[in-house]
């Protein structure tokens, strides 16, 4: 347990100095912004670091484990129905959850896209739904290559369609889905879903699982921007 | 509180509540149903939601208070310089170390020095990361600074990674579409997003939503395509019979 906080603290303090630094030096040399907007800068980012750090503690001392049992229990019931519901469940959960997405979806309500949850939804769904893919895909062992030409494909395609506002806030939710809790929890499922598949190792099967679960989310807004507007 | 640090703490740790109350009935709902475990297990669980919950609540408003203004702040005044192209070698030298930091970008290096049997060394992959990331940088900053469509950089970019898949080998095309996002963290999107939304709404006949998104996206394709390009350097070395193949395959 010691070990752990001690990494962890570490890993946080470690994500946030060099980007806080670099702000620092910015501020400093060229910039010297307004006293009062730098030193919230200073309190809130060490507000981030107690969170990274308190974040970081709880997902891998509690929720991951579980995550863990969960992909080991997945097979065992032979039932695609009960992987295919529990992918969807899991994946959505997890992703509305995670940082990234949120603060992209802060950062889009600031910018004046006034969408509600709508971005957080549709990220989220279409994690949900191209993970699930991925995990069906190891069962029956189609090839990653084929997989994912398809659905960048896909994307490729609908992006010739997409009106540019909508081009841009999709490709950048395909970047935030794969996140500092998302990886780790979606990565946690297919290890325990591939543990159990005895024939199938995870080091070809269950990479390409977040590299397909991205995919989901740039489709899913590419879809809305097409469709919708 | 005379900085406003607190200020929407509410809106925030409502944002958060609904996602953890989702996991958590999620977990519950499977506990019950299937895993069972003991009482112990499930408060260390609980715990675990709870560590989430406050470092969620924590990260989210410091975010807020902290790298979203800072961000704009920064982007807005160099909009605002002559010299806007000191943006570009401004991203190549923040996605420059912002890689060279990640934790999991060491991971990484050492996953494709093992799947090259030890022939690309893990330090090769790590500065080629880091210059990779660092031009993509560069070059989402050069967009936004020039106003060039996002659709002319995202479809070649994609397409480039797509044909490349035929190419490249098995393992290599996994991993590499796996660390798309591995250098665009939380931070990085709350800083960096921030910085060009707020130059393109300094700039003259910029739009914020278009010129000032597109930078994550284009961020992710730096590790798909280079960790491909690496495969293939390495496949056409072991055809000529520079590398010995001892994977076994």
């Amino acid at each position: 347990m010691y070990q752990i906080i001690k990494n962890t603290a570490i890993e946080a303090l470690g994500a946030m100095l060099p980007i806080v630094a670099i702000i620092v030096t910015l501020h400093f040399t060229v910039l010297n912004v307004e006293s009062t907007v730098f030193l919230r800068f200073l309190a809130g980012s060490t507000m981030s670091v107690f969170g990274v750090f308190f974040f970081l503690l709880g997902a891998r001392t509690g929720i991951l484990p579980m995550g863990r049992d969960i992909g080991a229990e997945l097979p065992q019931h032979n039932s695609i129905p009960l992987i295919v519901a529990v992918g969807l469940i899991f994946g959505f959960a997890v992703t509305t959850a995670e940082p990234g997405v949120m603060t992209l979806n802060n950062i889009a309500t600031n910018a004046g896209v006034d969408n509600g949850a709508t971005l957080i939804i549709v990220i989220s769904a279409g994690v949900a739904v191209l993970f699930t893919t991925g995990l069906i895909r190891i069962i029956f062992g189609f090839p990653i290559k084929y997989v994912l030409a398809i659905t960048y494909g896909i994307a490729i395609i609908l992006a010739f369609f997409t009106p540019p506002e909508f081009l841009s806030i999709a490709f950048d939710g395909g970047g935030v889905a794969a996140g500092s809790f998302t990886v780790p929890m979606l990565l946690a499922l297919g290890m325990g879903f591939t543990s159990v598949l005895g024939n199938r190792s995870y080091l070809s099967d269950g990479f390409g699982l977040i590299g397909l679960a991205c995919a989901g989310p740039i489709i899913g807004l590419l879809v809305l921007g097409v469709f919708f507007f | 509180m005379m900085l406003g640090i607190f200020e929407g703490l509410d809106n925030v740790t409502l944002d958060i509540i609904l996602p953890i109350a989702l996991l958590l009935i999620f977990f519950l709902v499977f506990q019950f149903l299937f895993l069972k475990r003991p009482l112990r297990q499930v408060l260390v669980l609980l715990r675990g939601l709870l560590f989430a919950f406050v470092g969620l609540v924590l990260f989210l408003q410091g975010i807020n208070i902290a790298f979203v203004p800072m961000g704009q702040e920064i982007g807005s005044a160099f909009g605002g310089f002559d010299n806007t192209w000191t943006l570009i070698p401004l991203g190549f030298v923040l996605g420059f170390f912002i890689t060279l930091a990640e934790p999991q970008v060491r991971v990484l290096s050492q996953t494709v020095e093992e799947a090259s049997s030890g022939y690309i060394r893990s330090k090769t992959i790590l500065i080629l990361l880091c210059l990779a990331v660092a031009t993509f940088t560069a070059l989402a900053m050069a967009r936004t600074v020039f106003g060039i469509p996002l659709h002319f950089v995202i479809i070649p970019g994609y397409l480039i990674a797509v044909i490349l898949l035929f190419f490249a080998d098995k393992d290599f095309v996994a991993m590499a579409f796996d660390s798309g996002s591995i250098a665009t963290g939380p931070l990085i999107v709350a800083f960096m997003v921030s910085l060009t939304v707020g130059v393109s709404d300094a700039l003259d006949g910029r739009n914020m939503i278009v010129d000032g998104f597109g930078l994550i996206g284009i961020i992710t394709l730096a590790p798909i395509i280079s960790i491909q390009l690496l495969s293939l350097i390495y496949a056409v070395k072991t055809a000529r019979g520079e590398v010995s193949d001892d994977s076994g395959k």
